[in-house]
């Protein structure tokens, strides 16, 4: 038997509920137990409804809790989104039709099969994406859409934030931003697109590059500039040099005293690659493992899963590092080296404002944790 | 229309109390994400309370495959290795995935085992709520209880573990307690340990956490003989009624712990004089109402006005507990009403 330790990634139920319920104009409705229904509306901090089945519903059918709890939303969205959880996948039921047979085409409704046994929380991001009935317009030349926000993601916001920022430096408007903000359920995509989080990538669109880590910002920053400056552009020629000369004085600085960290990084596969490799330019770490919650695909530095806490504890005995990027999780379990938090969950600390990972104030705010996290370690130590 | 059920899932609720006894491995029987949805919660509500560590929980994480051919296979090849953890018990929950496929979770608990198992039937939204789960897990682990020569000490039973002022109210009670004279036997389940819980027949009277816990109360009242009274201490009033009551219970004068605590308490209304005659609302809905007659004999007390277009001041429910709970609500009543 795989042991799960403290499994700390969450299912694909969750990813749908976070890509849904940051579409504006849609109403998500989690087909399944309060218990499934808590966890995401606790932690998106969205509204979203639910059936609560129970076991008089499981014995007799889901579809009168279903068609009760539509009947009580339906009016305020525009779409509804029902999200089937593990219990109506096992009975079996056709909830399509159920909706069907009681509404037929008088309301504007997902169905989407998203029971938790049966994937990650990225593949129910994705799956729930690709349901919405999105349009491409072609003619939208002049601005980009922004994909791989999530709102399960703590850096979200600061994310946006960003990535706007550059695109209106660049001389480009924001198109639809996936799936937060502005973005609502009958926006219209733009015919190219930058990634907030390669791990979280749509698909939609012509890719224009991630925005995790410097190097993929500045190629990415290179490839839009290409696109909407005729002239190069302000970016590429004032703001990454400067932001990268701070960077390096600042590592610089630091080696003066310490050596380099030995990093662990624990998250989404891609996203940690990207940062691993800016850490190994700038600083001169050695990245002792990369932990991923997702599936690997791809990418230039070798990766192991890392979905439970257990196999968390096993691999940061066995590397002693001296610095962790990481949830709270990774936190608790070492103690004794410095951390960073990068991913979710992001607990025992308050956090107020919008902070990003991508771009390059992401880039920059990391470096200076990294640093700030490093130093204190190391004065901590003597 | 349904609504989301505020009551949370039954899986959680037995969580809150097996992840509280030390050196006990909760395994769950089910697909990860379920498993990851309350370990997640767990370990903000832990860090939130200082704890270092998120507590061990396992996950037999089920997949389609077990769905499909059935998962106890899976759950006797994970007891075994939550044993091999050499833990003082072995905690077995199920899932709605469980049950909806049928697994019989109890019949693989019964195998023997170097190590105690037991099984707490928590199937989701079959098993009903968050408070059935809680009240479901104590009731199964007060089986290891047993007699034993009882001595004038209260057990504090059915605590909130998932509160964010749980410590704040257990020191509240033993404060109170120690004006009597009366220890504290053992928390079930707050910071338990196995062989705190056999001691359980040890004390002379259980005070349950709030009414919710009468179920728990009856239980034990049955099995070890042990009388309850239902609540801790709530409101001015309540608080001095508290402690006569359990005087009365242990035979114990309680005339100095209640002259001593009605002082504390003309202290702290006279700390919050600043609030006399202002106007206060109080929040509406079920949830206040339960702590809307605590809050209206505080506004007395302090000659407040409770209209509507006062100052909104919080009533939280629970209420907090004793007089340092009131002080503590007072100062956030002070800061809303600015005085």
């Amino acid at each position: 038997m795989p042991e799960c330790a403290g499994p700390l990634w969450p299912c694909g139920l969750t990813g749908a509920a976070a890509c849904l319920s940051g579409v504006r104009g849609i109403g998500v409705i989690i087909h399944g137990s309060a218990g499934c229904y808590f966890y995401p509306a606790t932690t998106l901090h969205s509204p979203i409804y639910c059936t609560s089945l129970s076991d008089h519903d499981l014995i007799l059918g889901t579809g009168d809790a279903l068609v009760r709890t539509i009947d009580g939303v339906q009016g305020r969205h525009s779409m509804l989104a029902v999200l089937c959880t593990c219990t109506p996948a096992i009975i079996g039921e056709d909830i399509r039709q159920v909706i069907d047979e009681h509404y037929g085409a008088s309301v504007r409704i997902i169905v989407l099969d998203a029971p938790g046994f049966a994937g990650e929380y990225e593949a129910g991001f994705l799956s729930a994406l690709s349901s919405l009935p999105l349009l491409l317009d072609v003619h939208r030349q002049n601005s980009v859409n922004i994909d791989g926000l999530s709102l399960m993601d703590p850096f979200w916001r600061g994310n946006l934030l960003e990535i706007q920022r550059l695109l209106h430096l660049a001389g480009a408007e924001c198109g639809a931003t996936l799936c937060a903000g502005a973005f609502s359920c009958d926006s219209e995509l733009s015919s190219s697109t930058i990634h907030a989080n390669p791990d979280l990538r749509s698909g939609f669109g012509t890719p224009l590059g991630t925005m995790i880590g410097l190097s993929a910002v500045k190629k990415t920053v290179g490839a839009l500039e290409d696109r909407f400056c005729s002239n190069g552009g302000v970016i590429s020629d004032q703001v990454i040099p400067d932001a990268e000369e701070r960077v390096i004085s600042a590592c610089d600085k630091y080696q003066r005293r310490f050596d380099p960290p030995n990093v662990a990084l624990f998250g989404q596969s891609l996203s940690m690659q990207a940062i691993a490799a800016m850490l190994t330019e700038y600083l001169g770490a050695e990245i002792a493992c990369i932990g991923s919650r997702n599936s690997p695909s791809g990418g230039p530095l070798p990766v192991e899963m890392a979905r439970d806490y257990g196999k968390v504890q096993e691999i940061l005995d066995r590397e002693r590092p001296d610095l962790v990027l990481g949830s709270s999780f990774e936190q608790a379990a070492c103690p004794s080296a410095a951390f960073v938090g990068v991913t979710a969950p992001l607990r025992g600390t308050v956090r107020l404002h919008a902070r990003p990972l991508a771009g390059i104030e992401g880039s920059l705010a990391l470096m200076e944790s990294v640093l700030n996290a490093c130093m204190d370690h190391q004065k901590g130590a003597r | 229309m349904a609504t989301p059920n505020d009551d949370g899932c039954t899986l959680t609720g037995a969580l809150s109390v097996t992840t509280e006894i030390a050196r006990c491995v909760t395994l769950i029987h089910g697909p990860a994400g379920c498993a990851h949805h309350n370990f997640s919660l767990l370990h903000a509500l832990h860090a939130s309370r200082d704890f270092a560590l998120p507590p061990p929980v396992l996950s037999t994480d089920m997949t389609e495959k077990e769905v499909i051919f059935g998962g106890e296979q899976m759950l006797e090849e994970a007891v075994f290795c939550a044993a091999e953890k050499k833990p003082d018990l072995i905690c077995v929950l199920s899932t709605c995935v469980a049950a909806a496929i049928g697994d019989d979770v109890e019949a693989v608990c019964r195998i023997p085992s170097v190590v105690p198992v037991v099984h707490i039937p928590t199937a989701g939204f079959l098993g009903g709520g968050f408070l059935a789960g809680h009240i479901q897990a104590l009731i199964s682990l007060s089986r290891f209880a047993g007699q034993c020569e009882r001595v004038p000490s209260v057990n504090l039973i059915g605590e909130k573990t998932l509160e964010y002022e749980v410590d704040e109210h257990y020191r509240e009670v033993v404060r109170l307690l120690t004006l009597l004279g009366a220890p504290v036997n053992v928390r079930f389940v707050c910071g338990a340990t196995l062989d705190g819980i056999r001691r359980l027949g040890g004390a002379s009277l259980n005070i349950l956490r709030d009414p919710s816990m009468r179920p728990v109360g009856d239980h034990l009242h049955r099995e070890l003989g042990i009388p309850y009274i239902d609540s801790f201490p709530l409101g001015l009033g309540g608080t001095l009624r508290f402690l006569e009551l359990v005087g009365r219970q242990l035979s114990l004068d309680p005339s100095a712990a209640v002259a001593a605590e009605e002082a504390l308490q003309k202290e702290v209304i006279g700390t919050f004089a600043p609030l006399r005659r202002k106007r206060v609302t109080f929040p509406a809905g079920p949830a206040a109402e339960s702590a809307s007659r605590f809050g209206y004999e505080l506004a007395e007390t302090l000659d407040l006005e409770v209209r509507e277009g006062g100052n909104p001041v919080p009533l939280p429910d629970p209420f907090p507990v004793g007089t340092s709970g009131i002080r503590r609500l007072l100062h956030r009543w002070r800061r809303k009403c600015h005085a």
